[in-house]
This record gives structure tokens, C-alpha cells and sequence, in this order.
């Protein structure tokens, strides 16, 4: 794969284009990587909207078909669904731990399995999520194990 | 999808144990020897407690958000796996005689043998989680993490 970067004070935004015969597995990679860091979520709270960068996300929830963006000073919510995040983030430091959370393993302290086939997660902040015993595969994954 | 690969690990796993726990039951007792149908019917049983399985999990999942207690998840796991083999295995298979020595029998093999891959189970799990630890601790130190 060939990199051509272009430096010039005429570019007022930075822009990639790729150009290629056909997206192969190494390509999606790089286009999914792009797509997470050029992503932001709108977030609501007081009637307030914010800007969102995904690496300041711990989680993100959805409870009673309501999008819950956690962040390390507060909380928000999303329109976009749980399923259409997940989709965007899906090759970045965000995984499935159940039906209704997505985690940001940078913010993982530590984890610990439980007795019923659940690991427990403890977060930078002290917070505790529970993954899903189904889930569990996924997360072992995004870990190489 | 990641519900359906669990179960047929879970139907997989507790058809090999099953084979190895009839085919040492068998060899021990002295009984008739294993048949092609047996093994048709060890599938059928593995499938009956599997499905139990889902079902109960399903139930729990609704009563339970988090998780259920602990003795609950394990008293589930020995009452579903002890329920199918004694009235499948038992009444409709008659693989061994209804009585009292039988039915304590099977509870205690249930028993044991839940605890034992319980354990075995668990242990892995430390392992991996201690793993998961060992990874984000040597990132964090790598990255200079600070949050």
C-alpha cells in the first residue's frame, strides 16, 4: 500500500482519498480507522448540544430504546441507536459487553470473572459493568485471547 | 448469533461428557453394551437440557438484569441437567430402573460432575481475565495512560 501525504497551507481541512482498484480486508481496516477518528457523536443534556470525541466515551447504553453516552464528567444522550454506533465503531476500542452497552476498553481497569459465566468490569472511574456470558468470546477477542 | 454459538457449545460439550459419563456408567455396572441408538438418544437428551438451558437463561435474563445470584445459577444448572437425564434418560429411555438408587445415583454423578466442570471452567476464566489484566496493564504502561 502506497502513502502520499500532502502538506500545504492552501488545505484548510485535512482530506483522505484513497484510490484503489477494489477494498481488500487490509483496506477496510484503514477506512474503518478513518471513519472512527473523523467521527464524532452529537450529544443532548440540559437542552444542550455537544460534541462528542468517541475517545472520551466509557460507554454507551441504551435504556428503554434511549441512547446513553457515558463519559468520564458526564452523561448524555444520542439519537442515533445503540446497533448504528456500534456499527461505526466497530473496529475501534469500542465492544459489545451486552444486549444493551458498549464498552471503550481504554477505560477498563481491571476485569474479573464471576462464578455464573458473567465477568465483571471495573472501570477507571470505579464504575461496574457486568459482560454478558455471550459476549464474553467477543471481549476475549478484542484482546488476542 | 453470539446466543446461538454459545448454545451449540453448550449442546457439543454436554454431548461429550455425556458419552463419557454413559460410556463409564456402562463399562462399571456391567449394563448392555452402548448402541447406535443410544447415541441418537444421548443427542436428544443433550438437545432437551440445552434448550432447557436457554430457556431458563432467557427467564433469568427477564427476573434478573444483572445477573442472578450465584446458588441460583448453580442450582438451575444441577436441577435441568438432573431433570432431563432422569425422565428422559430414565422413564421414557429407560436406561436404568426408576427407583431410589438410581434416581440418588444420577444426582450425585449430576452433582459431581457439575462441580468439576465448574471448576475446570472457572479456573480458565481466571486465567483469561488475569491475561485481560496483564494486557491493559502493560498498554496503559506503554501509552502513559493517564485518565
Amino acid at each position: 500500500m502506497k502513502l502520499t501525504v500532502e502538506q500545504d497551507n492552501k488545505y484548510d481541512e485535512p482530506e483522505i482519498i484513497i484510490r484503489c482498484s477494489g477494498i481488500n480486508a487490509e483496506l477496510q481496516k484503514v477506512i474503518d480507522a478513518v471513519k472512527v477518528c473523523s467521527f464524532t457523536i452529537k450529544g443532548y443534556k440540559d437542552g444542550y448540544v455537544r460534541k462528542i470525541d468517541h475517545d472520551s466515551i466509557c460507554y454507551i447504553e441504551s435504556v428503554d430504546e434511549k441512547t446513553f453516552i457515558y463519559c468520564a464528567d458526564s452523561i448524555y444522550e444520542c439519537k442515533m441507536k445503540l446497533y448504528e454506533l456500534e456499527e461505526v465503531l466497530v473496529n475501534s476500542s469500542f465492544v459489545r459487553i451486552s444486549k444493551g452497552c458498549i464498552l471503550n476498553i481504554h477505560f477498563i481497569e481491571k476485569v474479573k470473572p464471576l462464578l455464573n459465566g458473567k465477568y465483571e468490569v471495573l472501570l477507571l472511574n470505579g464504575e461496574k459493568l457486568i459482560i454478558n456470558r455471550h459476549y464474553v468470546p467477543i471481549f476475549k477477542k478484542k484482546f488476542g485471547l | 448469533m453470539q446466543k446461538l454459538k454459545y448454545y451449540i457449545n453448550v449442546f457439543l460439550s454436554s454431548y461429550a461428557i455425556a458419552s463419557v459419563v454413559i460410556a463409564a456408567v456402562n463399562y462399571f455396572s456391567g449394563a448392555t453394551s452402548i448402541s447406535t441408538l443410544w447415541i441418537f438418544q444421548m443427542a436428544f437428551l443433550c438437545l432437551a437440557i440445552t434448550i432447557l438451558m436457554l430457556l431458563t437463561d432467557i427467564l433469568t435474563e427477564k427476573l434478573y438484569k444483572s445477573a442472578p445470584p450465584v446458588w441460583l445459577f448453580i442450582l438451575l444448572g444441577i436441577i435441568e441437567v438432573s431433570a432431563c437425564v432422569l425422565f428422559i434418560g430414565g422413564l421414557w429411555y429407560n436406561w436404568f430402573d426408576f427407583n431410589v438408587f438410581w434416581i440418588l445415583a444420577v444426582l450425585v454423578i449430576d452433582v459431581i460432575i457439575y462441580f468439576a466442570v465448574f471448576g475446570i471452567m472457572l479456573l480458565q476464566e481466571k486465567q483469561s481475565a488475569d491475561s485481560i489484566n496483564k494486557i491493559i496493564e502493560s498498554e496503559r504502561k506503554k501509552n502513559g495512560q493517564n485518565y
